[in-house]
């Protein structure tokens, strides 16, 4: 684990509420400068939300409804829209699952980059076009320079995907957050992304969040890994003590019914159920119908208490 | 391969790229192109590669979802009194009555027609990716059901509402969920009903197209022990189509590694994942992400992305990519080799008959 100094985000029991029902609904965790944390959960347990309330994103008729979130020393949900704008791919940018999500289809990719030197850094247009095409040639797009009069839907899926990450970067943030960079990519083409983003945090000193369901990619990237379950993070550790001893159920589940490439013997253990809808959580704990461990206690809503060094988990049944 | 129960050979696809209002006429995409493959009784032959090499088109072309432009798709039926099969096998003129060198009977797929081609479907079944567009929001679960048996003309009356009951409770439903709609079921147990669908016809092949990719991997696990079980108790044989080699390990006996429209590796899944042979399924196998923060290995990184299937390279298709290829991989067209019994590669650099 690195040495934790301030940390550069501190999400802290973050709420956000659909149609009066809390879709995120305690989420916390924190990550030091240059740290990657990997946010993990099922389809519609949250993670994409919480990113997109880092940034004041948050689609209506969604809204957040309680919780702080301290990037460097300020509560960016207290900041006013146009206090928020400037730090909005300045400080804080994003990718997406699809990199057309971030393109806009008819402007040039070159351009695009171009835009974020003159809007964030003050470039001139001429100055901003050829620092965009050294950043496309940086994320590896071959022939950048030709590229970058192309238009997104010219390029590969993998490409665009560079373009967006390109994009990213331009303004230099402090905090990438890449919501299933790799997800609508081939493995290979996988492999090729996660190496430019590992390549560009270690350049850059960036902290990412890392948002994904795959464990995998979780393993080979993230430094901490927070764990989410219907709106809740219920697991917060280091990589490899969450690897090495995963102490809340559901993440236990999670590993348990991961089929191994190295393994084909591994006797796989689904967990029972489905995922409650929003409108009809179960109170206090949100796993305790598909856990196999659950008690009376769990009908109380159960703390995220550190259990370990940097290790905190949200389960009445786990032993301290 | 002894005990066949589908055995393809040279099969080739071809996608007409027709001239429109705006468009010229482009090249055909030669989807598959020249395939060969068997799937034995019992057995689960997965078929691996990246988005666009067409293995998906394979897939459907097996099940006559699609038309294949050449070669030959053999269903060798368990009991040729069948019904499913029988008046093709009875009629010795039939185009599509085979006898295989074995002496058994089989069913050329392509050739079978009209009613013939209706009864053979009961044997050959799909699953789709897609738990939410495979199935008619329209109709209710118990509905989806009933609609191949009615078509078929399996069970009547109380009959067939009591083979409904049953398939709901072969897949792990509750039959009571029957007046529901697909879209007040999860994606796992819409994935349920269309296994459930699949399987109302007794099939005895099925393709899985990537059946499990939609799921969560708590889901997939539930649907993953599903497929396992149906198969054990049904004899069914699978072809498996998926990009996620840990499942695949978990659920197959062989693989099939796909490029560009091409079977470019073949095998035991054991020996093809413990020590892969062609450059392709290296890299492919080591580009997984191992959930194991502790082991560090090393990624065999290709370059660029598969090429448009348009304007496959000359030589070996793989060739722009390969990190060892050589001067005539990039000219001569690799002929498939055999290292080791019950293997198969198509590549210059790997020796074998």
């Amino acid at each position: 684990m690195t040495n934790r100094g301030e940390p550069l985000l501190r999400v802290e029991d973050l709420r956000i509420r659909f149609d009066g029902s809390d879709v995120v609904s305690g989420a916390s965790f924190e990550l030091g400068p240059g740290e990657v944390l990997g946010l993990v959960g099922e389809s519609g347990c949250g993670k994409s939300l919480t990113a997109l309330a880092i940034l004041q994103l948050v689609p209506p008729p969604g809204s957040v409804a309680g919780g702080k979130v301290i990037f460097s020393g300020v509560d960016l949900l207290a900041l006013p829209e146009r206090e928020m704008r400037r730090r909005r791919g300045a400080e804080i940018a994003m990718v997406f699952q699809e990199p057309g999500a971030s393109l806009n289809p008819v402007l040039s990719v070159g351009s695009q980059v171009a835009e974020v030197f003159t809007v964030h850094r003050g470039f001139s247009r001429r100055a901003a076009m050829r620092e965009a095409v050294a950043l496309l040639e940086r994320v590896g797009i071959p022939d950048a320079a030709a590229r970058a009069g192309d238009a997104p839907h010219r390029l590969s899926g993998g490409q665009r995907q560079r373009a967006a990450i390109a994009m990213a970067i331009a303004g230099r943030p402090r905090l990438l957050l890449a919501d299933e960079p790799t997800t609508a990519l081939d493995v290979t083409v996988q492999a090729q992304i996660l190496e430019l983003l590992r390549r560009l945090r270690e350049e850059t000193g960036m902290a990412v969040v890392l948002i994904t369901h795959n464990l995998g990619v979780v393993a080979e990237m993230a430094d901490r890994v927070a764990v989410m379950y219907a709106g809740k993070v219920v697991e917060n550790a280091a990589v490899r003590d969450l690897f090495r001893r995963p102490l809340h159920p559901y993440t236990q589940g999670l590993f348990a019914s991961l089929p191994d490439l190295r393994d084909p013997d591994k006797a796989l253990l689904p967990i029972p159920g489905v995922v409650p809808r929003p409108d009809a959580m179960p109170s206090g704990c949100r796993f305790r119908d598909r856990c196999p461990l659950a008690g009376e206690i769990c009908a109380e809503e159960p703390l995220l208490l550190a259990r370990g060094p940097g290790h905190a988990v949200a389960c009445h049944k786990v032993e301290s | 391969m002894k005990d066949a129960r589908v055995l393809v050979s040279d099969l080739r696809v071809r996608y007409r790229a027709r001239a429109g209002w705006f468009r010229p006429a482009g090249k055909d995409v030669r989807a598959v192109d020249g395939v060969s493959l068997a799937v034995g009784k019992g057995e689960t032959l997965a078929l691996v590669g990246e988005s666009g090499c067409g293995k998906t088109t394979l897939g459907r072309a097996l099940v006559r979802l699609v038309e294949a432009d050449a070669g030959e798709i053999l269903f060798v039926p368990d009991d040729p009194a069948d019904p499913a099969v029988e008046r093709v096998l009875r009629d010795s003129r039939s185009p599509a009555r085979r006898i295989l060198p074995d002496g058994r009977a089989a069913v050329d797929v392509r050739r079978v027609r009209g009613a013939d081609l209706r009864r053979l479907r009961r044997r050959l079944q799909i699953v789709f990716q897609d738990p939410y567009g495979s199935l008619d929001p329209r109709m209710t679960a118990g509905a989806i059901l009933a609609e191949p048996l009615a078509v078929h003309r399996i069970a009547r009356g109380r009959a067939r509402g009591e083979e409904v009951d049953r398939l709901f409770e072969r897949v792990g439903l509750r039959a009571d969920v029957r007046q529901r709609y697909p879209h007040e079921f999860s994606g796992g147990e819409r994935q349920r009903i269309g296994i459930a669908r699949a399987l109302a016809l007794r099939p005895s092949f099925v393709v899985l197209d990537e059946p499990l990719s939609a799921l969560d991997v708590s889901v997939q696990a539930q649907i993953l022990a599903l497929l396992r079980d149906l198969q054990g108790s049904e004899r069914l044989s699978y072809l498996f189509i998926s990009h996620d080699l840990a499942v695949v390990r978990s659920l197959a006996q062989r693989a099939a590694v796909m490029y560009l429209g091409e079977i470019v590796e073949e095998g035991p899944v054991r020996r093809l994942f413990e020590e892969p042979l062609h450059p392709y399924t290296k890299a492919l196998l080591s580009a997984v992400p191992v959930p194991d923060p502790e082991t560090r290995r090393p990624v065999l990184l290709l370059s660029g992305e598969p090429p448009s299937a348009a304007s496959p390279p000359p030589g070996c298709r793989f060739h722009p990519r390969c990190p060892v290829a050589e001067a005539r991989c990039r000219t001569e067209v690799p002929a498939p080799r055999t290292p080791e019994a019950g293997r198969s590669v198509t590549c210059h650099l790997v020796e074998g008959e």
